[in-house]
């Protein structure tokens, strides 16, 4: 009962410490990239920084605090025009390299485990339950790679555009 | 990928209407559209089926783009058909069963006279369903043009 409360107690804390190895770093408020068009009046020196912003620091446009007036129309069309790449948001390349990394370990988990059980068959002998231990085993790996292969092509059906195959578009 | 996390990003979606189709936040290009529909599993639809609001999430991502009141009649529509489908593909199955019961009775006319029943119940259901597939199909592509 007490070991359960204490898991409990702690369950938040791991979740927080995960929060803080996963989170991405905090946008800077104020990005020089944007920003500008926040007072901007005259249409030249608009266009003029759009052009800056196009070339030079297209992702900055992002994150930033847009609630402000005159030079809105400008900044959304730099946002418009930047090219978003969210593959580089350090939440998406987390999941991916958990997703890569986990996805990875299942093969080779299941080829160890294979492994292990031909072993396990080989120097049975003529003990009927040992045999019998490893036939489980080894129906147990292939009922394994069977479940996360419909796994897999279920997810990459029932979500938009899939979960493994397609992390690589760009504009 | 992870679309639905970045989806409803406000940031992007707050000036939809003035983006050009195949940015982010717009309308989705023909390329997105056939790339959203490649993935297929066995022989169901996908639930955007019958939808025909998408639009192009944060990760150039094609997406379908799903409204609280207004989505709920063609995503019900394509569960539908994924139940119907389920239904028929079940069916097939029971006459296929059958009639490895049918071969199997070897004259036993009672075996046989049950095996037959599977069969022809099965065969109506199979009716039924591929019906109601039909009907659903109809509706849900009238709806999505």
């Amino acid at each position: 009962m007490s070991q359960k409360i204490k898991t409990l107690l702690l369950l938040p804390f791991l979740i927080l410490s995960l929060n803080a190895v996963l989170a991405p770093e905090p946008v800077s408020a104020v990005s020089p990239a944007c920003q500008i068009f926040v007072n901007d009046k005259s249409p030249k020196e608009s266009q003029r920084k759009i052009d800056q912003c196009e070339a030079e620091t297209p992702k900055e446009c992002l994150g930033i605090d847009r609630s402000s007036k005159p030079g809105q129309e400008n900044f959304k069309k730099c946002l418009i025009n930047a090219k978003v790449d969210l593959n580089d948001n350090p939440i998406v390349k987390d999941i991916d390299t958990i997703v890569k990394f986990l996805s990875g370990l299942v093969a080779v988990v299941i080829t160890g485990v294979l492994i292990l059980g031909g072993i396990q068959y080989s120097m049975a002998g003529d003990k009927a339950e040992a045999v019998a231990a490893a036939k489980k085993r080894i129906v147990n790996a292939l009922i394994a790679l069977i479940v996360f292969l419909l796994i897999f092509s279920f997810l990459q059906w029932i979500i938009p555009g899939g979960i493994f195959s397609s992390a690589k578009t760009t504009p | 990928m992870y679309s639905a996390l970045y989806l409803y990003i406000d940031k992007i979606l707050f000036f939809a209407a003035t983006i050009p189709a195949g940015k982010p936040g717009g309308a989705c290009t023909a390329d997105q559209l056939t790339k959203l529909n490649e993935n297929t599993f066995i022989f169901l639809p996908h639930w955007w089926q019958y939808m025909n609001t998408f639009k192009v999430d944060a990760l150039n991502q094609c997406v379908p783009y799903v409204t609280f009141p207004t989505s709920i009649f063609p995503v019900g529509l394509a569960v539908l058909d994924m139940l119907l489908r389920i239904a028929g593909f079940a069916a097939v199955i029971m006459i296929m069963a059958a009639g490895v019961q049918y071969i199997a009775a070897q004259g036993n006319p009672e075996k046989a006279a049950s095996a037959r029943k599977t069969i022809y119940n099965a065969l109506i259901g199979l009716g039924i369903a591929f019906t109601a597939t039909l009907f659903v199909t109809f509706i849900g592509r009238s709806l999505a043009r």
